[in-house]
């Protein structure tokens, strides 16, 4: 199973992780990314570690 | 690991940048073709990724061409955006213009954050994403007038430079009945050959703004400058000054980047073919073609400049606080280690991770939009002109080198 981690704190809201995987990411009205699931499905772990390694804040963490 | 053969006797060792002799001075020019960027950097990069070179202003900086170097850089808070600090690279040779001060560009850390994420919310991938129409319908009207003057006609007068203000215009919240007036006033600025003459002009231009605000307080308005007034200036939470500060630097750093990777990106489309047919046939593959394109075309050509506050190392070499970096796109878009065949254009490859956005906190805000953006006008342009093509065969292309952002300053295109 795979676990997303977000750190908000760090995310400066530049959407590279919508883009990677719009199913998991979000961006709120001030740019800041959220999860929309902690949990993703299996088909999504790929994008979903796109996601991190685009992230240019580094604020995407995720666990196998 | 010094990559620097040359520098380290030992891994603590930093060389200042003083001591050294730069052999080469920035920018260079010389290319072998119109796509490629100067053949001293490739030349210069393959020994050594973080190389001293001499400024404008005589004085030497760190220039970084190694993708991981880049993304070093530009992502590490102790390099400085602040433009006015003695070390920042100085590529004119002329003082810092006073009109950049305080933008957004020029902040740094929590101040920077703070004015960012305002932005951000007005650029996020979802609000661009319902500007897919609004876009679509102001390339088909582009597209109409270089129908209308015919084979022959210039693309980057009449799409290039049009759509991506118009753009903004609808972003930002300036009227469609005013956008000659605005790009009149924008056109002044960039001019301004004097101090007096610059100072008129954004007088100008934020008087200009000021309007635009008091109307957003007395009506709500779906734009940036309505969201921004409702949000921000009612709750004190920025100035009247600084909104307006905002709104013009987006204008203004939202066009020319756009509007010159329409015209070169079409330049290069059709000096490639098979490229070109290959978009034609599985026209699916335009969004990756995008940042192919940007990968590959020299655009940002003198780079991202910062300043170190603090010793930083970066790729190998330890850069001292108080030198100065640039951070070249264009080289790390073309490191071997993570782009194979780094020279060809290949608009199957996954170029996402390409460097033109910039990368780290000042990474560009806009590039949803701005992807889109080319997406739509190359995805248009190729379907309305199936037969499209350069109306002056192999002659050279109209390069501008000596521009900020690298361009064609005309295509003439038949079909
Ligand atoms: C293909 C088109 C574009 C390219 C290549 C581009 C490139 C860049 C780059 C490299 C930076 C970072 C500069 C730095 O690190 O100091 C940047 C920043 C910026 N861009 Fe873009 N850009 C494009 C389109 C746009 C558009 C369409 C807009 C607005 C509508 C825009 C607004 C901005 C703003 C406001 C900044 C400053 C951000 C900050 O300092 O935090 N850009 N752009
Ligand atoms: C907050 C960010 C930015 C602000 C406030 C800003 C503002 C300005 C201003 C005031 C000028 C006129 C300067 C002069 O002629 O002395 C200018 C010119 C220009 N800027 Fe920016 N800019 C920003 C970001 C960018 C970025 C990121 C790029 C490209 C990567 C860019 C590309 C250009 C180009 C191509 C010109 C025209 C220069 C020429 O005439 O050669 N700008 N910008
Ligand atoms: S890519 Fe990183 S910085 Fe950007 S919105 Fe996502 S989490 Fe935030």
């Amino acid at each position: 199973m795979v676990r997303v981690n977000l750190d908000r704190d760090r995310c400066y809201g530049l959407g590279q992780c919508v883009l990677a995987a719009p199913d998991v990411f979000d961006q709120d009205d001030e740019g800041i990314a959220w999860l929309l699931v902690e949990e993703p499905r299996p088909e999504q772990h790929d994008e979903v570690r796109q996601a991190a390694m685009a992230c240019p804040r580094q604020a995407i963490g995720v666990a196998d | 690991m010094s990559s620097h053969p040359a520098a380290a006797p030992g891994p603590e060792t930093a060389t200042p940048l003083h001591t050294l002799a730069p052999e080469l001075t920035f920018p260079q020019f010389e290319r072998a073709t119109p796509f490629d960027p100067p053949e001293a950097y490739t030349e210069l990069s393959g020994r050594c990724p973080v190389a001293p070179v001499r400024m404008a202003d005589g004085k030497p900086s760190w220039l970084i061409t190694s993708f991981e170097g880049v993304r070093a850089a530009l992502s590490d808070p102790r390099l400085s955006s602040d433009m006015s600090h003695p070390g920042f690279p100085n590529r004119t040779g002329k003082p810092v213009d006073d009109l950049l001060k305080d933008t957004l560009g020029a902040m740094d850390g929590e101040r920077h954050r703070y004015y960012r994420r305002m932005l951000t919310g007005e650029l996020t991938v979802r609000r661009a994403k319902a500007m897919r129409p609004v876009i679509t319908q102001i390339t088909d009207e582009a597209l109409d007038q270089l129908a209308a003057a015919g084979p022959g006609a210039d693309l980057v007068k009449h799409v290039a430079l049009v759509v991506p203000s118009r753009v903004a215009c609808h972003l930002v919240g300036i009227p469609l009945s005013e956008y000659e007036l605005f790009t009149g006033m924008a056109a002044k600025l960039m001019e301004a050959t004097s101090s007096a003459d610059q100072i008129a002009a954004l007088q100008d231009m934020v008087s200009y703004f000021d309007k635009l605000v008091t109307d957003r307080e007395h009506h709500d308005r779906d734009d940036l400058l309505g969201h921004m007034v409702r949000r921000y200036l009612s709750t004190g939470e920025l100035t009247r000054e600084m909104l307006i500060r905002l709104a013009w630097t987006t204008m203004a750093a939202g066009q020319e980047t756009t509007a010159h990777m329409i015209g070169l990106g079409v330049a290069a489309l059709l000096r490639h073919p098979d490229q070109l047919e290959l978009l034609r046939r599985e026209p699916h593959l335009m969004p990756g073609a995008v940042d192919e394109l940007m990968r590959y075309l020299p655009m940002i050509q003198f780079g991202i400049p910062r300043v170190a506050m603090d010793d930083v190392e970066v790729d190998g070499q330890t850069v001292t606080a108080g030198e100065g970096v640039v951070a070249l796109p264009p080289l790390a878009n073309r490191d071997p280690a993570v782009f194979e065949r780094p020279d060809e254009l290949d608009v199957r490859r996954n170029a996402r991770q390409h460097l033109s956005f910039g990368y780290g906190p000042h990474q560009c805000p806009a590039h949803a939009l701005a992807r889109l953006e080319l997406e739509v006008v190359y995805s248009r342009l190729l379907e309305r002109f199936p037969t499209l093509r350069l109306a002056d065969g192999d002659a050279d292309l109209k390069v501008q080198d000596e521009d900020i952002m690298y361009n064609v300053s005309e295509l003439a295109v038949a079909w």
